[in-house]
């Protein structure tokens, strides 16, 4: 019995991470390069960046 | 010559344009004198990243790390104690003690360090001081025929590759945007973190300057694997100068700095908790049971073995030709943090038999009796991970940007040359230069070394013939 409820569990947790990391792919490809290089971008590259892509 | 042109020119129509008045220099501006010089620029530099690596890596950061490690160790107790009341059988124990757990820890481990580290980059950043860090390196990367746009990328490489390929976008002339790309994954992003921290602080513990030189050598990388793509590409255009607005000097907001770091942190928990999680699973089960789903009784007749230890062979003249590493090796293609990962989890399974949770010294020692690492070995190690190509993630993003799988193909053959030969030039150099004498590969190394150099002329020869 023990074991059908650990077993349940790591395996509810292995379909929880396939989940979430399905839905994070799928949301990284709908990010334009402009917005992934604002993640966490100093602002002087920022403004680099926008200036050379305007 | 074209570099002295633009300058020529450009301090013309300054001299033209600027109104003479009330001239001297800000206190901002004899600082940049020092700060961007050439030399001295490297200098400074260099010894504000040792101080920065010692506050992370020996002087605060173990502090936290030991503190945390303290907490996890007791939680997976705990966890091993109600499991075993249950009466749940040892494959569960096992996968998620083991597997699921110790792997995790592993990776979380380092994470004060790499918060430590992460604070006082963002107050750096926040000083103004590392856009005066690009200009000093945009005079080396100059010789190499890029653009002053392309230590733009490599920058925003020092967080993750991904990002940062896909910023080249903005280079406008072709081969140097496709040299941009192929070199920014050597810039040691934030996933390779865990890897440095570990192997560092296994062996070479207290020696922050270690790190310094590991970023060093980072830099030495690129600048000789762009020369190697320069004489490939027989590419000499012209230097575009890089012109931005340095940012003024200001006192760096600490709650700024600590706001980047727990975002940073957020994602790094996030990735050690899905992506690591359900690798260390994966990595368990192969290394615990055969193709038939049997529990193996030795390491040498399971899944994971069978299939690393072809490659295991590959990496015997880079010291590390144990099936583990090249098993850890390969798990880094899905997420760099993922060899830390890996290793422990191989490594416990190696070393004890009991559940036990990977530290600093059980890692010493399962590295070092099991794997049969020397400091030398484990250096060549962490180069090969450092070097070679980035994660799955960020080879799609030079899939992108590329836009040919000719292409693509190249710059990851090329990266892997890269990586393989700095970590044989590693090994073979440094056991030379220890034990005063040659290793048991030399002559294959050798042989290696030779055909990866008439390898470039061929390439260069077919470049000249196609374009």
């Amino acid at each position: 019995m023990a074991d059908i409820i650990v077993g349940s569990l790591v395996i509810g947790l292995y379909a929880l991470i396939v989940f979430i990391l399905v839905r994070r792919h799928k949301k990284q490809k709908s990010v334009c390069a402009r917005c992934m290089t604002k993640q966490d971008t100093p602002t002087w590259i920022q403004e680099y960046q926008n200036e050379r892509l305007k | 010559m074209q570099n002295k042109d633009f300058s020529k020119q450009a301090h013309n129509i300054a001299s033209m344009v600027m109104q003479q008045g009330n001239n001297k220099p800000t206190l901002s501006d004899r600082i940049d004198q020092w700060v961007t010089h050439p030399i001295l620029g490297l200098v400074i530099f260099a010894f504000v990243m040792w101080f920065v690596f010692s506050l992370s890596q020996v002087w605060i950061g173990p502090w936290f790390s030991d503190t945390l490690m303290i907490g996890l160790e007791a939680g997976v107790n705990a966890i091993a104690t109600l499991i075993e009341s249950y009466d749940v059988s040892v494959f569960w124990q096992g996968l998620i003690i083991e597997g699921i757990l110790g792997g995790f820890i592993a990776v979380i481990g380092f994470l004060p360090l790499i918060m430590v580290l992460l604070f006082f980059l963002q107050l750096l950043e926040d000083s103004g001081y590392m856009a005066r860090v690009a200009l000093v390196f945009n005079h080396y990367f100059s010789h190499l025929g890029l653009s002053g746009a392309s230590i733009i990328p490599m920058y925003v490489g020092t967080a993750c590759s991904i990002p940062a390929i896909l910023s080249t976008k903005t280079i406008k002339d072709d081969r140097q945007r496709k040299m941009t790309i192929m070199l920014t994954p050597f810039v040691p992003c934030g996933a390779k973190l865990p890897i440095i921290a570990l192997f560092l602080s296994v062996f070479f513990f207290g020696q922050a300057y270690m790190t310094v030189l590991v970023y060093a050598l980072a830099i030495v990388v690129i600048y000789i694997s762009g020369l190697g793509l320069k004489y490939i590409f027989q590419h000499d255009s012209a230097h575009h100068m890089l012109i931005i607005e340095l940012p003024e000097y200001k006192q760096p907001s600490i709650l700024l700095g600590f706001k980047s770091m727990i975002e940073r942190a957020k994602d790094f928990v996030k990735n050690a908790a899905t992506i690591i999680v359900l690798m260390n699973g994966f990595i368990w089960l192969s290394a615990n049971f055969n193709f038939q789903f049997n529990a193996v009784e030795s390491a040498s007749e399971s899944i994971l073995y069978t299939l690393s230890s072809p490659l295991a062979f590959l990496l015997i003249p880079l010291g590390f030709g144990f099936w583990g590493f090249a098993a850890a090796a390969l798990t880094g293609f899905v997420a760099k943090e993922e060899v830390v990962g890996a290793l422990a989890v191989i490594f416990v399974f190696s070393v004890t038999s009991d559940f036990d949770v990977i530290g600093v010294d059980s890692a010493r020692q399962a590295l070092m009796e099991v794997g049969g690492l020397t400091s030398i070995s484990a250096l060549s190690f962490l180069a090969f991970n450092l070097f070679t190509p980035p994660c799955f993630a960020a080879i799609g993003a030079m899939n992108t940007e590329l836009k040919s799988k000719k292409w693509l193909m190249f710059a990851v053959g090329y990266q892997l040359m890269i990586g393989y030969l700095v970590a044989m030039i590693i090994y073979q150099v440094g056991t030379m230069i220890t034990t005063q004498q040659l290793s048991s590969s030399w002559l294959i190394s050798l042989i290696i070394f030779i055909s990866s150099l008439a390898g470039m002329v061929l390439v260069r020869q077919r470049v000249l013939r196609h374009g």
